[in-house]
């Protein structure tokens, strides 16, 4: 339809006006709940940058004196010099909110929320009003939790796992008082807002596909999100479970977790008889699902613009499926490696062992695809592109020390190490955030109408990308010297004194770091405004998103009909084609649509099945594709 | 602007209400799943440095599994009954399910009774009684659901004096009979769990 068309659709459409507040705060529209996570998302990742920045500055020079940390902090930067205290607050608030608020909201809020009623071809999400609900208890639970960073006796500071007794003794240290309290609420209002979430998306792409969009051709980007949602919806209950015991062991005196504990001298306990290592189990069965659901997310993202800017087919899509269904399963059973060093008996910690190294068949099954997708293909370098390239480099070099995490006796030594600091932040910070990126530079066009800056997005790439290796390669090696994590200054231990230029390195690199990510800033706001209108389709791409109207707010996304599906996503540079991509709404003439005739024929037998007792079963066989 | 309501979009195959209602009782048996492994592994480790009581569940909890299996089936009448466009039928089912409903959170009050008399209480002195502690956090949290059902149930009931749940508009009363059947399975399940488990 072109775009003069649309615009006559769209003025038959003006009877009704929305106000401001139903319009943009309170709104149901999937499109801009993706850009209210979006937006949130971006000010928590600022704010969580800025902690990390506070405290390299006290690794790298520990014995000076920061007159901006004395201006920010206040009584917690008297001198310019960060408090211990509250440097362990910021590493567990920094955790926290790029871990949770970030990487699963910012990214899945973002990506699921945009992505999945335009790619699945429905006009919004299955709860438009559950959906507006996810927003808002995301929302407060940033605010409980920026709140609990200025409270009298500082935030949460056990790290961001808050393992007890640490987090359900309020004495334990300053931070345990009010800050843990917080935390706590903060936590539960965001698995309430990931629930209510992951529920929409979950139903919206079974139960809500537009004709033609059978499983087997949706884009990997809605299968990533998929089990994304249902790796939430099957673990963040479980932390709930979790933290309803802590907030009871803290707050009404019962001992699930906790046991005889003596603080400065004195049994601190009158209940006792509670485990701690419980509060692991159940920590980790969501910590372990918790990183996929950062990264699955990401690995969608760039599956969808590798191909794209390849120009060819994604290689192996059933294989991305699967590997994606294997990544979800095993994510569930190895929650033990992070544990070897709980005193786990040595069995145990073998089988948990050899499922964790399963995992890396279906990782490598990724990896090479993703090669394979831009090998001899016709590379076009956007933005999106290097962002998404970036993510592979950063999957492998941090999913390769995963493997020797993964080993127990291994592990034995290495836990707790900067090395395990640069496994993660390498395999999931880095990686999730490049995807991030990717997505945002590819669909900012389906998101405001325009485009981004390609010169300030080569120079964001270029600075992120050596920046993030030189903050967290070289800790790979400080890990295995056997410096360990959560450390407030090793120029006071003797053995880790070498360190303090490699310290300055890296802090030094982060604040690079940082700057770069400013020009992201400028480039992002300032494009929203100011930047070139786009075409309707600015990459050539196949998928859904792309045929409803970018340069107007339409709530049902389609002005007509819903658009039929003919073909898979990823129909890139076909030789029958004169054009180099093969959008799915096209229908192809040479060969009639199969699925569609099957599909009329079978229609009264669907009506039958509307009888309430068989609904569940045509459910399961519509999902599964056997209706 | 809206265009939702100006053409007619091919139906959902399942009405995304009742998907939803389907996801939400997934992820609720995960947090009761993560309640009964806690309980699980805990157990064996507490009974190894023998601080673990083990007691008889109060009877009044086994009168809660009667009345649930009681309530089940008016919920199912009433539903059927809705469905069949017998509307005094579903009224009069609905207000019984409600006060079976009510009648529940009564025994199960009094089985809290019972066990603040016998001196197991959700914070309790003795590390031995944390078994207690156990059977009171997931008794508890049961209930808040079947709260959520009793909410479910006055909306129904209200709306069925209303006329306004029938045969052409059973939704509400498809969720509500689903979710109702839900608790009362789950505490079915969580009594025999503690029954054996202890
Ligand atoms: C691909 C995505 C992955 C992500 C997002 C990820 C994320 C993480 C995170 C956040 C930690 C931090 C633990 C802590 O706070 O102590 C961690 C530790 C660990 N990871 Fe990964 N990981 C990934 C892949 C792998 C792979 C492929 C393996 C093994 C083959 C692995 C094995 C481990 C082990 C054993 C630990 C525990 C280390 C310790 O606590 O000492 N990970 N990972
Ligand atoms: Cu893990």
């Amino acid at each position: 339809m072109s775009t003069a068309a649309l615009h006559a659709e769209h003025e038959a459409h003006h009877e009704h006006k929305e106000s401001f507040i139903s319009k943009y705060v309170f709104s149901m529209d999937h499109k801009m709940i993706s850009k209210q996570f979006l937006i949130t998302g971006i000010i928590m990742g600022m704010i969580g940058m800025i902690m990390s920045l506070l405290f390299r500055l006290q690794l790298a020079w520990p014995d000076d004196q920061f007159s901006i940390i004395e201006m920010l902090l206040g009584k917690w930067g008297v001198d310019g010099k960060l408090d211990p205290n509250f440097y362990m607050g910021l590493v567990t608030i920094h955790g926290t909110i790029m871990v949770f608020y970030v990487l699963t909201a910012g990214l899945s809020g973002t990506f699921s929320n945009l992505l999945i009623p335009l790619q699945v071809g429905a006009r919004d999400m299955a709860s438009p009003f559950m959906n507006m609900l996810s927003y808002w208890f995301f929302f407060m639970s940033s605010v409980v939790l920026l709140i609990s960073v200025g409270v009298e006796t500082g935030p949460a500071s056990g790290g961001w796992t808050v393992y007890p007794p640490l987090s359900a003794l309020d004495k334990a240290m300053p931070g345990s008082g009010l800050g843990m309290t917080l935390w706590l609420v903060a936590i539960v209002l965001f698995i309430v807002s990931s629930l209510l979430g992951g529920i929409n998306y979950i139903s919206t792409v079974l139960n809500q596909r537009t004709k033609g969009m059978s499983m087997n051709r949706m884009p990997l980007t809605i299968w990533a999100f998929f089990f994304t949602a249902v790796l939430g919806l099957l673990s963040f209950p479980v932390l709930l479970g979790a933290g309803l015991f802590l907030i009871f062991d803290r707050s009404f005196g019962t001992s699930f977790y906790l046991s005889d504990i003596y603080l400065e001298g004195v049994g601190a306990l009158e209940n006792i008889g509670g485990s701690p290592v419980l509060y692991q189990h159940l920590f980790w069965f969501l910590g372990h699902p918790e990183v996929y659901i950062i990264l699955m997310p990401a690995l969608g993202i760039t599956s969808e613009v590798i191909s794209n800017n390849a120009r060819k087919p994604i290689f192996g899509y059933t294989a991305m499926i699967i590997s994606l269904l294997g990544i979800s399963f095993l994510s569930f059973i190895v929650w033990g490696h992070h544990m070897f060093i709980t005193g786990m008996n040595p069995f145990l910690g073998s089988v948990f062992m050899i499922l964790t190294l399963i995992i890396a068949v279906p990782s490598a099954v990724k990896a090479f695809n993703y090669l394979t997708t831009l090998w001899r293909g016709n590379l076009r370098f956007t933005p999106a592109m290097l962002f998404s390239i970036g993510l592979v480099s950063f999957f492998i070099s941090g999913g390769l020390t995963g493997i020797y995490l993964g080993n127990a006796a291994l592990d034995i030594q290495m836990h707790d190490s900067y090395f395990v600091v640069a496994h993660f932040h390498l395999v999931m910070g880095s990686a999730a955030i490049f995807g991030m990126f990717a997505g945002i530079y590819h669909w900012f066009p389906r998101m405001y109408g325009r485009m981004m800056n390609n010169t300030l997005g080569y120079f964001h790439f270029w600075i992120t990308f050596i920046t993030a290796y030189l903050v967290f390669f070289p800790m790979h090696f400080m890990g295995l010297a056997g410096v360990p994590r959560r450390y407030y200054q090793f120029t006071l231990v003797e053995d880790f004194d070498v360190w303090v230029d490699v310290n300055k390195l890296i802090t030094v690199s982060a604040i690079i770091a940082g700057f770069a990510q400013l020009l992201f800033l400028y480039n992002f706001f300032i494009s929203i405004f100011r930047g070139k209108k786009s075409a309707q389709n600015p990459w050539g791409a196949n998928t859904l998103e792309w045929t409803s109207p970018i340069d107007v707010r339409l709530h049902g996304n389609w002005p007509g009909e819903l658009p039929t599906v003919y073909r898979g996503p990823y129909e890139y540079s076909r030789p029958d084609r004169e054009e180099d991509f093969f959008p799915q709404h096209i229908p192809d003439e040479s060969a009639p649509e199969v699925l569609e005739t099957e599909k009329s024929k079978k229609a009264p037998a669907e009506k039958e099945a509307e009888a309430e007792t068989s609904v569940f079963f045509a459910a399961v066989k519509r999902v599964f594709g056997l209706g | 602007m809206n265009t939702k309501k100006k053409m007619k979009d091919p139906e959902p195959l399942v009405a995304p209400g009742k998907f939803n209602l389907w996801l939400l009782m997934l992820a609720s048996s995960m947090l009761f799943a993560s309640l009964v492994s806690a309980f699980i592994v805990h157990k064996p480790d507490a009974q190894a440095k023998s601080t673990w009581t083990a007691f008889d569940l109060p009877i009044f909890f086994l009168v809660s599994v009667f009345v649930a299996v009681l309530s089940s089936v008016t919920i199912f009448v009433a539903w059927k009954a809705a469905k069949n466009d017998e509307l005094n039928t579903n009224k009069t089912f609905t207000a019984l399910t409600l006060a079976l409903g009510l009648l529940f959170c009564v025994t199960q009050y009094l089985g809290w009774k019972q066990l603040i008399s016998l001196d197991l209480t959700l914070v309790n002195a003795r590390p031995e009684d944390i078994s207690a502690s156990y059977v009171w956090m997931i008794t508890g949290v049961h209930v808040l659901h079947v709260l959520g059902g009793l909410v479910l149930l006055s909306v129904a009931l209200v709306k069925s004096f209303k006329l306004e749940v029938h045969k052409k508009n059973m939704t509400l009363m498809s969720i509500t009979h689903t979710y109702w059947h839900f608790v009362g399975l789950l505490w079915i399940f969580l009594y025999l769990f503690l029954y054996f488990a202890q």
